[in-house]
């Protein structure tokens, strides 16, 4: 796995497990994934990553995020806050709780934008908080390769 | 008022004249009584003794008269008086009375209810405030909490009335009282006392609370949808779909643009309903404000670039100011917004500092369309929109100088605005240079502007 931005699986106990079709490519390409429950909002997130050559893994709710990272570990965490059934902190509570996970980014990208709930997902270990209404796809693209690349040099 | 003065004519006439008249009359007919015995007597003739003894009776029936007015006069003021006491027992708002010293003279039924204590328990009760203000929940700790938290009784109590909200009891349950000290005094300007009324403003504040409750998830219902729009649109206008012609990208354009205003909407319908809930949830610091501002108004630059406006930044060394960041800069924007929008092409846009010791104060000069000096008034008030940019533009949301005076007041600064329809427009915003000045509980709602 000749790969300059993620750290191989061996060296790392955070290391991405991607299928292994993914991983026959020359160079791995990061896993996010996107916990969303709206069908719209998924979509285009999900198309704009893959356009920006990311691997796009999709949880429409907290369970499926749950359910997921016991089949795989992503690079980074698209994590929405209102969900139906578990909320978002519950996930991040979670990401944050378990070792395997615990030293992946998580992106807030929610709509909630009270003081209160930004300051409760920084104390639960969130990385950033984007508030969906005020950033661009663009934005948000960019705001995941900064993360990644803070985040996988800072680990080298 | 006036079945009310007729009502009352006997006891208004009463009083002493009455009481004194009475004995004159007495002693009157009495001396005469007296004189006109003495007189026939004395071999006075027949005559004499009958004009004394009538002149006597005369005023003999006159004193009675009077002294059945008087006894009218005293069932009247029982009357008065009983109904007084049950008006004030069945009040609506609860009503406490103290004397000078602070001694409990009356409670009423409703202040008995709200405040849950029993009125034979504490009336003529003397409160020693020093074990009053640990009992913070008994009638006393509620008195020291109204008047004040001064130590002992034979302090004076406030001459001005006052008010306060207390909160009894224990949440969810808890009853929220707006409490108002009415103090009284003599005509000599001797206190009296005074009376607390005491309301139940508890639905009040829990109609309040849904209401913003309701603006806030209604608003953030609102973004998701907002967001996908957005979202498909910038990926349209980015070419993600294929690049569009230039007739579909100026109408992707402009319907991009309707969404941004409509986000900002609901970001300031959010922002207003946080501040009139009192969780706008400030954290202050001190900092420079000129280079605070520079960095706003150098963010803004393109933007008033793109309208043809000039910028004239007047950069000066000033005293650290205290002030939340995040805060102040939603504040200054919205000035700043308010500047670039209102005025023409080839304008310009001054923004000059100055020390008023302990605050710092920078005036936003613009050279745009005005405020109509009749509107004036109503400037920081929610929705208001001035007459000529009403019909001018469409945009604008209406509450961005609301949520600018809430957060200056909150910051125990404060914000006003001169202004001349077609000449333009100064907004004065002043912070404060100490922490001391900065309220400890935010002031909110629409404050009119006033001096």
């Amino acid at each position: 796995m000749e790969n300059n931005t993620f750290p191989d699986t061996k060296t790392t106990n955070i290391a991405p497990t991607p299928s292994s079709g993914e991983r026959d490519g020359q160079r791995a390409s990061p896993v996010i994934l996107v916990v969303e429950d709206d069908k719209f909002l998924r979509q285009l997130l999900s198309e704009k990553l893959m356009k920006e050559g990311f691997l796009v893994r999709e949880a429409i709710d907290g369970d499926a995020a749950l359910a997921f990272f016991k089949k795989e570990t992503p690079h980074l965490v698209l994590l929405d806050l209102l969900l139906p059934g578990i909320l978002g902190f519950e996930v991040l509570k979670h990401i944050r709780a378990t070792p395997e996970l615990s030293k992946i980014p998580v992106i807030i990208l929610t709509n909630l934008g009270q003081q209160e709930d930004v300051k409760k997902a920084k104390d639960l270990g969130a990385t950033d908080y984007l508030v969906k209404a005020n950033f661009t796809p663009d934005e948000i693209i960019s705001r995941i390769r900064e993360v990644l690349r803070e985040q996988y040099t800072e680990l080298r | 008022m006036a079945e009310q003065k007729e009502r009352y004519t006997t006891v208004r006439h009463g009083g002493r004249g009455l009481y004194i008249g009475a004995l004159f009359c007495l002693f009157l007919a009495g001396a005469l009584f007296a004189f006109g015995a003495a007189v026939f007597l004395l071999g006075g003739s027949f005559l004499w003794g009958v004009l004394f003894g009538s002149a006597a009776f005369f005023f003999f029936v006159w004193a009675l008269w009077l002294i059945w007015i008087f006894v009218r006069a005293f069932e009247e003021m029982k009357k008065i008086f009983e109904r007084a006491e049950t008006i004030i027992a069945n009040l609506a708002d609860g009503l406490v009375e103290i004397d000078a010293s602070r001694r409990i003279l009356r409670v009423n039924r409703r202040a008995e209810e709200l405040l849950s204590f029993r009125s034979e328990r504490v009336v003529g009760v003397l409160p020693s405030f020093g074990t009053a203000l640990k009992t913070k929940d008994s009638i006393f700790g509620f008195l020291a909490a109204v008047v004040g938290e001064a130590g002992a009784p034979s302090d004076p109590l406030p001459r001005e009335s006052l008010s306060r909200e207390i909160v009894v009891g224990q949440a969810p349950r808890e009853l929220f009282l707006w409490v108002s000290f009415i103090p009284l005094s003599g005509k000599d300007g001797v206190s009296l006392g005074g009376i607390f009324i005491v309301r139940d403003s508890t639905r009040e504040k829990v109609i309040g609370r849904l209401k913003s409750e309701f603006i806030s998830i209604a608003a953030h219902q609102l973004r998701t949808p907002l967001s996908g729009v957005k979202w498909a649109l910038r990926l349209f206008l980015d070419g993600d779909f294929g690049d569009p012609t230039p007739k579909q990208r100026d109408f992707l354009e402009k319907a991009y643009g309707t969404n941004e205003r409509m986000i900002l909407l609901v970001n300031d319908l959010l922002n207003a309903s946080r501040i009139e809930e009192g969780r706008f949830g400030y954290a202050f610091q001190e900092g420079d404000v000129v280079q605070f501002f520079k960095a706003i108004v150098g963010e803004l630059l393109p933007r008033m670039q793109d309208r043809g406006l000039r910028c004239i930044f007047e950069e000066k060394v000033l005293p650290r100011a205290v002030f939340d960041p995040e805060k102040l800069r939603l504040a200054f924007t919205n000035v700043l917004d308010n500047a670039i929008e209102y005025t023409p092409s080839g304008g310009t846009i001054k923004i000059v500092f100055d020390v008023m010791s302990p605050y710092v104060r920078v005036a936003v000069h613009d050279t745009g369309v005005g405020i109509p000096s009749h509107q004036l008034e109503r400037l920081f008030t929610k929705f208001f929109r001035g007459d000529n940019v009403v019909r001018l533009q469409t945009e604008g949301t209406g509450l961005g100088l609301f949520i600018v005076k809430n957060i200056i007041l909150a910051h125990g600064g404060d914000v006003w605005v001169d202004s001349e329809v077609g000449r333009g427009t100064t907004v004065f915003i002043t912070i404060p240079t100490d922490h001391a000045l900065i309220p400890s509980i935010p002031p909110v709602g629409e404050f009119p502007m006033g001096g």
